[in-house]
């Protein structure tokens, strides 16, 4: 009898241990996901747009990219987007944009949500916040931006 | 990135003009106004009836025929891809086994997306929950115990087409099996 119990509490140790290593393992899994994500964030926005690299710009942006925005209608050319950002990036004012807080989940093996909330600068004056969806894709080692919805668009009173 | 037309509004903005002030608001529907009422209306049909019951015709009406589906633990999926799914899985055993999806009351929030001041279409976000239930032996659905099966957030993009409100793309995620509306997001 305490033989049984013995082997019983055994392998409820052994099963509670398991499933904790699993949930840890998700976590660490989840915590890589994320900084990933927000790495990619960075180089699209703190170095292909802010600092104006048009070609880390183009290898980010996926080939078939759809961008809904909520002033400006639904562009489905990467071309139109790569354009932009050439104009944006010839102007005399400096346009950046930053981060203020956004939220990563996983989608399958496809890749990531990421919902969040961000700030456009003039000159590195706040003249605007925004909210969007990025739907990153992960492609072998990298990751690229396929959906883009930006939203609730506010000017910032003065 | 569409750069070159906010930026000029940004710039207007500096200079204060409040036209383009206005034009920048294009937030939050209240729940009352016109757009919210026909969006919910839609997602009732797509839920209560094509979910719900599962009136697979829902689903092919107001899909785009090039529907995307992006789901947090099973990837992506296309229309005919999703239809059959659906048909062959949480509707393959109508009967003896059904599903619901309840949308918690007051988390949708809706976002008019507009193109140079035309309303082409609109995001809707919300939480909702999905309860299951299966007939034991001698047992008939309506007796049948429903049990919580998962609770997600969710993002739509409804996309107006020559007057009709069809969904094209769907963001389906963050799904956690504990019977709690607080998600981890937001």
């Amino acid at each position: 009898m305490t033989r049984m119990i013995n082997t019983l509490a055994f392998f409820i140790l052994f099963l509670s241990r398991e499933a904790k290593g699993q949930t840890n393992n998700d976590m660490v899994k989840m915590d890589l996901l994320k900084n990933e994500i927000l790495k990619m964030d960075s180089l699209l926005f703190d170095v292909a747009f802010n600092q104006c690299d048009a070609a880390l710009f183009k290898k980010i942006i996926a080939e078939d990219v759809e961008f809904y925005d909520d002033r400006f209608g639904l562009n489905t050319s990467k071309g139109n987007e790569i354009k932009s950002l050439a104009e944006k990036c010839a102007g005399t004012e400096k346009l950046t944009r930053k981060l203020d807080s956004s939220t990563i989940d996983k989608l399958g093996d496809f890749g990531a949500v990421q919902l969040g909330e961000h700030t456009f600068l003039v000159n590195n004056i706040p003249v605007g916040t925004g909210k969007f969806i990025h739907i990153w894709e992960r492609k072998d080692e990298n990751w690229i931006l396929k959906r883009i919805v930006s939203y609730e668009h506010k000017p910032i009173k003065k | 990135m569409k750069i070159n037309l906010p930026f000029f509004q940004f710039k207007a903005i500096l200079i204060g003009t409040l036209l383009l002030q206005f034009h920048f608001g294009f937030s939050q529907e209240k729940p009352n106004s016109e757009l919210y009422k026909t969006i919910m209306s839609k997602d009732s049909l797509l839920f209560d009836v094509g979910f719900n019951t599962c009136d697979i015709s829902q689903f092919e009406n107001l899909f785009t025929d090039d529907l995307e589906f992006y789901h947090d633990k099973s990837g992506v999926s296309d229309k005919p891809l999703f239809l059959t799914n659906m048909k062959k899985g949480l509707c393959g055993n109508i009967g003896t086994r059904q599903y619901r999806r309840y949308l918690v009351p007051n988390t949708t929030e809706v976002y008019p997306l507009y193109n140079k001041g035309i309303l082409y279409g609109a995001m809707q976000m919300g939480i909702h929950q999905f309860y299951e239930k299966s007939v034991e032996k001698n047992e008939s659905l309506a007796n049948a115990k429903e049990n919580f099966g998962s609770t997600a957030r969710f993002t739509h993009v409804w996309l107006l087409k020559n007057g009709i409100w069809k969904l094209a793309r769907c963001f389906s995620y963050d799904h956690q099996t504990e019977n709690d509306v607080k998600t981890k997001t937001k």
